[in-house]
């Protein structure tokens, strides 16, 4: 089955979590220990669906190779084989509150504008 | 596509992307992990993946190591392989040079070629057929090119090369070897 092509709507919002994506896994991580799907369901369940599960690996990958993350290899709780858990690292903590402050400095002016701004009807008042 | 095709796209991809071998395997079993609890909970293949299993893991690929170290790695085990096939050669022959002749070049290339190719766009197939779809492009390449340039030695390598072209991929191979020996153990 082939999924429609996105609509603007959906291009802005996959461009949004681009830009937030790794904060949010940070912040997960930082919640407990995870491993690759409880991040998706995690992120399926706060209401940020992704175009793809798998696009959170590369993510990962790079956040480990920065030291702000590390894995380990540990049993699922649901059985199995054994998963690659993230946590954080002290790096990942400093990076993570920073980045939740840049976050809030940014999102609360585009908020302030967005909603306290009305639209003009597009008569001539001159 | 389904789950096992997916494995197989992204090992070869990943493998011919420069990935060493124990990465490979920590990613696979990753991905195999994340695929089977997608399975359960309802979702398909393609919801973890996205449309393009090569353009997943070309981005995994390029997050987990850099282009220098992947292109390095894979400079040295082409050499290795080049490396190897001399020596083979000369041991067949019992002789301490080599003649290289362009049908040679073209078979080699050829060969290579095609296999990276097919096993970048289709995934591994196993050795047999990689090889049986690889000789039967490179085998005419090779007498085509013996046909129009002659088989006159393009160049005489001899056999200490072979040490010069083993010695650099040797850590990654032997690097390999002890991943996948430790995985089967």
């Amino acid at each position: 089955m082939t999924k429609e092509l996105p609509t603007t709507g959906d291009q802005r919002r996959s461009q949004l979590l681009r830009g937030v994506l790794d904060l949010c896994l940070l912040s997960l991580i930082a919640e407990r220990p995870r491993y690759g799907f409880e991040f998706a369901e995690a992120l399926a369940a706060g209401g940020l669906e992704l175009v793809s599960d798998g696009s959170i690996y590369p993510l990962l990958a790079r956040m480990e190779r920065a030291g702000l993350i590390s894995s380990y290899r540990a049993p699922s709780p649901s059985g199995g084989a054994p998963r690659k858990y993230y946590r954080l690292t002290g790096a990942g903590h400093a990076a993570l509150g920073r980045g939740r402050a840049d976050w809030q400095a940014f999102a609360g002016p585009v908020g302030r504008i967005l909603t306290t701004t009305t639209p003009s009807t597009g008569e001539n008042t001159a | 596509m389904t789950n096992a095709q997916i494995l197989a796209a992204c090992r070869s991809n990943w493998e011919y992307r420069g990935i060493d071998d124990a990465s490979v395997r920590e990613m696979l079993d990753e991905l195999s992990a994340h695929l089977a609890d997608a399975e359960a909970a309802g979702r398909t293949g393609q919801d973890v993946i996205g449309h393009d299993v090569r353009t997943f893991a070309a981005a995994w690929a390029r997050a987990r190591s850099p282009l220098p170290r992947r292109v390095l790695r894979m400079v040295c085990l082409g050499a290795f392989v080049l490396g190897c096939l001399l020596l083979l050669t000369c041991l067949t022959r019992w002789t301490t040079e080599s003649a290289v002749t362009p049908g040679n070049i073209a078979f080699w290339a050829v060969l290579g070629v095609a296999t990276v190719v097919w096993e970048l766009r289709r995934g591994s197939l196993g050795m047999l057929r990689s090889w049986g779809i690889g000789l039967c492009v490179a085998l005419p390449a090779a007498i085509l090119t013996r046909r129009l340039a002659g088989d006159a030695a393009v160049l005489t390598v001899p056999l200490w090369a072979a040490a010069l072209l083993l010695l650099p991929g040797l850590p990654y191979a032997v690097a390999d070897v002890r991943a996948r020996r430790k995985a089967a153990a």
